[in-house]
């Protein structure tokens, strides 16, 4: 009897323990059936079905685990800057008034400087002191400018889904010595809810915006980086250039596409900034862009939607030039 | 018996927590750096008119708008022909996915009113085409032989909300007109909007101009005149006419250029065989020496916030660029390379100084920090010289010659070094100064 309480008591303090820290351990199968990703740009349609081996490692296992569930990628290599072309326009539905959209060229000014056109002006010779012409008064209107009043108000998005509650039903199994394990289960519930604050359970196709903050293996976090830059483009020589860096949280749908983007709520107190705002717009434009239509993001469908559901990116404008 | 519930127990207690661990969720983070510098697509289309004359004029109005954003290099005009929904559809919210399909980041619909009194009154919107919501709504009136006016101040209510720095386009150019041959150069002062349009000469030609500086607050210009043969610095009033001539020193005065607030000119003199700078402020005429070495001392510039001044000076032995408060004290110097620096001009941003460099037989137009630090060549040649910042420091026009005795043509370029353009003028032009916004 008392071999078992000891024995119990063991037991119950390491679960206690894997249960509030994680259990890397049991991450360890996925991540072992994950293979070494090349260091190397992918193009999106490379990684639509991204190549992971099933190998069985059933040997393997016996040996010492790796040390993180996903290992810290070491500095990407300097990549070329990929080569920005203009996307062709994907081929809509045909309508009666559409018209095929050319690739737009630089139009040329409608309206040339042409002074020629003018006269040339005769001298007047003026008389001393003054011995120039007087320049004719340069007129300056007056201007009302005003907001405009009647301001259509956008289509409003569609609301997200909301979120259902499910409850958990009560476990009220009597346990006796032979209903050990139904005991186990209610008090292992128990303890859980108790160690974490009760939340709302978020449906597996709904992205988890909340977890354990982590990085892409180096191939892929390079893939999606190249992905989402070939998208932000800026005008450059920004004054505050080095100092700006806004944050974005990119919610994305279950196949990869995008789902949602927004300000982080502290860089949203700095959009009354016009050289913030700037910046920041034309950031999450840039994802916005990346996503239109429907694209798919470089992500690894293999593994957890509630893995690469939510990305919080950084965007940083370094270079003033 | 007893043993085997025990091991029952321990695998269940093992393999139960494998329930509970999917709920481990995980949030990817990712750094993105250095953007494609690269302009901004933007479909602007013609702007609708209740009659005729107005759409026409509104067709107008767009072509302006349209070119002044192409111009600034930051933004690429979609063509026209692209355009799947037409400006009359615009009349309410957009179809953003039509104008998504040709790659365009942002759109601008308008309409033209001519009112009873002979007024135009033009509204516009901006559309930010992927976010699907309107970033800037307007509505400006003025009378219609102004219609270019109100074109550069939607243009620049677009630069504005888009870049989040002030648009320039409202403004105009002040330059040297030059005409004949060399030995019998005439030069006209000029002025023209900063498109090229609205082409005026100021002066008759019949006294040789130079330098003319705008005012950063008032529709001034300051120049230097040979009247008599005798260089001095005149003030010119734009809208009434009037001239003056800055105080009547004994010796030359040359270089001169406005204080940000308009009240004071500062200026270079030289007499007795000595260049010093000084500051006269127009309200009383009084004058203050800033400088006091035996160098010459010239070219000064006020920063936008008139505490310091810049200049250069040959005082430590070449030609070179300091800097210096506004009352003359702690001169700092601030250029240190090869050959020579000249015509600092300080940004109206306040974070850079332009300036002239001349090496090995090459001009170059170059832009450095206040503190002298990331010194960048934009542009060189075999004469480029007399930078001037656009009201908003984005843009900087300076005149080039490419050899001896070929024309001399303004320019334009981006601050990056980006976007050199030539600005058309009737004849040969020199020494551009770029007014402020016009009020």
């Amino acid at each position: 009897m008392r071999e078992g309480v000891l024995l119990s008591g063991v037991l119950h303090i390491f679960v206690l323990l894997l249960i509030l820290f994680g259990i890397p351990w049991f991450w360890e199968p996925e991540t072992l059936r994950m293979t070494a990703t090349p260091v190397t740009v992918v193009s999106s349609d490379q990684l639509t079905a991204p190549k992971v081996t099933q190998e069985k490692k059933t040997e393997e296992k016996k040996e010492e685990p790796p040390k993180a569930e996903i290992p810290i990628a070491p500095p990407a290599p300097t990549l070329p800057d990929p080569v920005v072309e203009p996307e062709p326009p994907t081929v809509p539905e045909v309508t009666e008034n559409q018209v095929v959209p050319e690739e737009a060229p630089n139009p040329e000014p409608q309206e040339s400087a042409n002074p020629q056109e003018e006269d040339t002006p005769e001298p007047v010779i003026a008389e001393q002191p003054k011995e120039e012409t007087p320049p004719e008064p340069i007129p300056v209107p007056t201007e009302q400018v005003a907001e405009v009043q009647d301001v259509p108000v956008p289509p409003q998005k569609p609301e997200p889904p909301k979120k259902k509650e499910e409850k958990r039903k009560d476990e009220t199994k009597k346990t006796n010595e032979e209903d050990f394990v139904g005991e186990v289960i209610n008090k292992l519930a128990d303890e859980q809810t108790a160690a974490v604050p009760p939340q709302e359970e978020v449906p597996a196709n709904e992205p988890q915006t909340e977890g354990i903050p982590q990085r892409l293996p180096a191939g892929e976090e390079d893939a999606l980086r190249n992905y989402i830059r070939q998208c932000w483009f800026s005008p450059g020589g920004v004054a505050a250039a080095g100092e700006l860096v806004v944050t974005l949280e990119i919610k994305m749908n279950p196949d990869a596409t995008l789902r949602d983007v927004e300000i982080s709520r502290a860089d949203r107190a700095r959009m009354g900034d016009p050289t913030y705002r700037s910046f920041a717009e034309n950031a999450q434009r840039a994802v916005q862009k990346c996503g239109a239509g429907g694209k798919v993001f470089p992500l690894n469908l293999e593994r957890d939607y509630g893995v690469w559901s939510y990305i919080i990116a950084r965007f940083r404008e370094s270079d003033f030039y | 018996m007893h043993a085997r519930i025990s091991c029952i127990r321990f695998a269940l207690v093992l393999l139960v927590p494998l329930l509970f661990a999917s709920q481990a969720q995980a949030v990817i983070e990712i750094d993105i750096t250095d953007p494609n510098i690269q302009p901004l697509p933007i479909a602007v289309t013609d702007f609708t008119g209740g009659s005729a004359e107005a759409g026409d004029l509104g067709a107008q109005i767009s072509a302006v708008i349209a070119a002044d954003l192409e111009r600034s290099g930051l933004f690429r005009p979609i063509d026209k022909a692209a355009f799947i929904q037409t400006a009359a559809q615009l009349q309410g919210v957009p179809r953003f996915p039509d104008w998504r399909l040709i790659n365009a980041d942002a759109l601008v619909s308008g309409a033209v009113t001519q009112q009873a009194d002979g007024r135009l009154r033009v509204e516009f919107r901006l559309w930010d085409v992927l976010a699907e919501q309107q970033m800037a709504g307007l509505a400006l009136t003025a009378p219609a032989n102004n219609w270019r006016r109100i074109a550069h101040r939607v243009a620049d209510a677009i630069y504005s909300r888009i870049t989040g720095e002030d648009g320039y386009f409202d403004s105009r150019l002040v330059y040297v007109s030059e005409t004949g041959p060399a030995t019998n150069r005439i030069k006209r002062l000029a002025i023209m909007d900063q498109d090229g349009f609205g082409h005026k000469y100021l002066t008759n030609g019949k006294n040789l101009v130079l330098t003319p500086r705008f005012s950063p607050s008032t529709q001034e210009i300051t120049y230097l005149s040979y009247v008599n043969d005798k260089p001095r610095v005149h003030l010119l009033n734009l809208e009434t006419g009037q001239q003056e001539v800055l105080g009547d020193f004994p010796g030359m005065t040359f270089a001169p250029r406005f204080g940000p607030d308009g009240n004071r000119v500062v200026m270079s003199l030289a007499a007795s065989g000595n260049t010093e700078i000084y500051s006269m402020d127009l309200r009383t005429r009084k004058t203050s020496r800033l400088t006091n070495s035996p160098g010459i001392d010239t070219s000064p510039s006020f920063s936008p916030d008139a505490t310091r001044i810049a200049f250069n000076s040959d005082r430590g032995g070449s030609q070179q660029i300091y800097v210096m408060n506004s009352d003359g004290s702690g001169v700092t110097r601030i250029s240190f390379g090869d050959g020579r620096y000249g015509t600092p001009v300080w940004s109206p941003r306040g974070d850079l100084i332009a300036f002239t460099r001349m090496v090995g037989g090459t001009f170059y137009i170059g832009v450095m920090r206040a503190d002298g630090s990331g010194e960048r060549m934009l542009t060189s040649g075999y004469l480029v010289e007399g930078p001037t910042w656009s009201p908003n420091g984005r843009v900087i026009s300076f005149f080039r010659q490419d050899g001896g005795g070929s024309a001399t043509r303004l320019y334009t370029i981006d601050l990056t070094g980006r976007n050199e353009r030539l600005v058309e003028t009737p004849q040969d032009g020199s020494d551009p100064a770029w007014s402020p916004l016009i009020p």
